[in-house]
């Protein structure tokens, strides 16, 4: 039985895409057959995340109107078997797809996946309607910033007028020492804000975009601490109980200093 | 760029480095609006044309890219020729 | 005047019941005093309305309609027994519907009740509305909006938008245990929490004289 899940933010640029593509290859490296569908027409942006930018021949617009088989547009991961992308289109708009399409995009995938994965838009229009149209489950990324926090409590309003069941939160590009600091705020302090429940924290992490730089995932750097926090965060999708990494034990020695000398 | 800087870019390419060659293709892609598709179909007509001058071209092994170059972008296609059997 | 035209608060919408008897010029004019008199609780809000077995023609119901535009309701849906009104609400461009049937245990249940208790967060873009009182267990985010005929009670923070009184009542209060909304209007005053507000202490705010004042639980239930 698949799970449809959508990745959505509100705000832009708070790594919404990184997210799709590490989660999804951390459950595909978990032995799940995963699909992840970048929905953002127009703006294409997963595939070179992925580092699928040269293997696209048909996209998801091209499924919708009919002119390729959803077989003929899924991209096979690089590296795992049962890892997909399903392109946006980039040379489309946004209005070439409505809701219905996209729900009955994701019927199309019920009986061979075990996760679909859709990276939302930006925003909160069409594009970001389409995108949960037709899924089971959200997923919010925010960064510990007040504009990101803001536009995602308007996303936890829609998503609860849209009778989606509760959305949960994954808080991305944690910086511990600032958090330690009272300069960021934390993890509680944001769960607190939106009111609803965590499923991941994502520590800042220069990994990210060495491995988006040559599109690859972060999972697969095993110096990464984002790598573990994107493990976690698909076990718990399986819903297994794991605790939430204590990012406060992963500051250095020196930094540690600091933080004494702030407090006083 | 030379065949030696080539050498030497591939052994310590960093990754932003790799990132930028990675944007310029994908970006000359997303401006001239060739879908993979449109592509396709170029190298099938392409290989027709050819093949009528030059009987020694391999349909198959045509190949089409898209480069970025220094002042313009440009097309560039690879048609490799069967060893001619005459000798010399 | 007061049965020529009764609004009350649904789940999701208000719904406007119009006197079968009255007169139309009767009703618009009745219609035309409440809005007046309700300020701005009215604005935004769904509307459905209901005019029984009258016969509403076509320019009649576009007078309607604009009157109730211009006071920022977004009417939605008229439920009519009358074929002809039903006819005209569509080419209105409302959605149409049979009356629905009488029925008593409903209509006390859907009554506007003197108040209303929460158990929620509401969050960015969302909106709470009531004629009568409010109470809410939870956080009212920036962004929210909480617009009440009587008075609000937040057991929470309140950070956003919040009207209360907004039928004119010059009595009601706003109380919250964190009290630092954007904007809080009570009847037609309206003021903005101060810059450095950060009390941490449960407030009320209320009108004396002609102003909003706020000040801690604690003092204003001494004085």
């Amino acid at each position: 039985m698949v799970r449809v899940i959508t990745i959505t933010s509100g705000k832009g640029g708070v790594g919404k895409t990184t997210t799709t593509a590490n989660l999804g290859t951390a459950l595909a490296l978990r032995g799940a057959r995963v699909t992840v569908i970048d929905a953002d027409i127009g703006l294409r942006n997963l595939d070179v995340v992925m580092g699928l930018e040269n293997r696209i021949v048909y996209d998801l617009v091209d499924v919708v109107e009919g002119r390729a088989r959803l077989r003929q547009a899924l991209i096979k991961d690089k590296r795992l078997p049962d890892l997909y992308l399903l392109p946006a289109a980039q040379t489309r708009d946004k209005d070439s797809v409505g809701p219905e399409d996209m729900i009955a995009l994701v019927n199309q995938m019920r009986t061979d996946f075990d996760y679909v994965l859709i990276d939302s838009p930006a925003g909160i229009e069409g594009g970001f309607r389409n995108s949960i149209a037709g899924a089971d489950e959200i997923l919010i990324v925010t960064t510990p910033e007040v504009s990101a926090v803001r536009d995602a409590d308007r996303v936890v309003g829609l998503v609860e007028a849209a009778e989606k069941g509760p959305p949960r939160l994954i808080i991305n590009r944690l910086k511990p020492q600032m958090v330690s600091r009272g300069e960021m705020l934390s993890m509680e302090e944001v769960v607190e804000i939106l009111a609803i429940s965590p499923i991941g924290v994502v520590p800042e992490d220069e990994a990210i975009l060495t491995s988006t730089n040559r599109g690859e995932s972060v999972v697969f750097n095993q110096q990464s601490r984002a790598r573990q926090a994107f493990s976690n965060i698909a076990r718990r999708l399986g819903g297994e109980e794991v605790p939430f990494m204590d990012l406060t034990e992963q500051t250095g020695v020196f930094n540690r200093l600091f933080g004494m000398f702030g407090k006083r | 760029m030379g065949f030696f800087d080539n050498l030497f870019r591939r052994e310590r390419q960093t990754s932003a480095q790799i990132a930028k060659e990675r944007l310029l293709t994908v970006l000359v892609h997303d401006r001239v609006k060739l879908t993979p598709e449109m592509m396709a179909q170029m190298k099938t007509e392409l290989s027709e044309v050819i093949a009528r001058y030059v009987p020694e071209a391999e349909p198959g092994e045509i190949e089409v890219t898209l480069l970025h170059g220094e002042s313009s972008d440009y097309l560039k296609a690879d048609i490799p020729l069967r060893r001619s059997k005459i000798s010399h | 005047m007061q049965d020529v035209i009764t609004i009350k608060g649904g789940k999701d919408s208000l719904r406007m019941q119009i006197d079968a008897a009255a007169d139309w010029q009767e009703v618009l004019e009745a219609l035309r005093l409440h809005l007046d008199q309700a300020g701005g609780f009215f604005a935004g809000a769904r509307l459905v309305v209901e005019v029984g077995d009258r016969q509403v023609s076509e320019p009649q119901l576009a007078e309607m309609l604009e009157l109730l535009q211009h006071h920022g309701l977004r009417p939605e849906s008229l439920a009519a027994a009358a074929r002809e009104t039903r006819n005209a609400a569509r080419t209105a461009g409302l959605a149409a519907r049979p009356m629905p049937e009488f029925n008593p245990s409903q209509a006390a249940a859907s009554s506007d009740g003197a108040s209303t208790l929460l158990s929620r967060t509401v969050h960015s873009g969302q909106v709470v509305r009531h004629p009568g009182h409010i109470t809410l267990i939870g956080d009212v985010n920036a962004g929210a909006q909480i617009i009440a005929g009587g008075s609000v009670v937040i057991w929470g923070r309140l950070r956003g938008f919040v009207h209360a009184g907004a039928l004119g009542d010059h009595e009601a209060i706003v109380c919250a245990l964190d009290l630092r909304p954007t904007q809080l209007r009570i009847a037609t005053l309206i003021a903005r929490a101060p810059e450095d507000a950060a009390s941490h202490v449960p407030e009320i705010a209320r009108i004396d004289g002609e102003s909003i004042v706020v000040e801690p639980w604690g003092s204003y239930k001494r004085g």
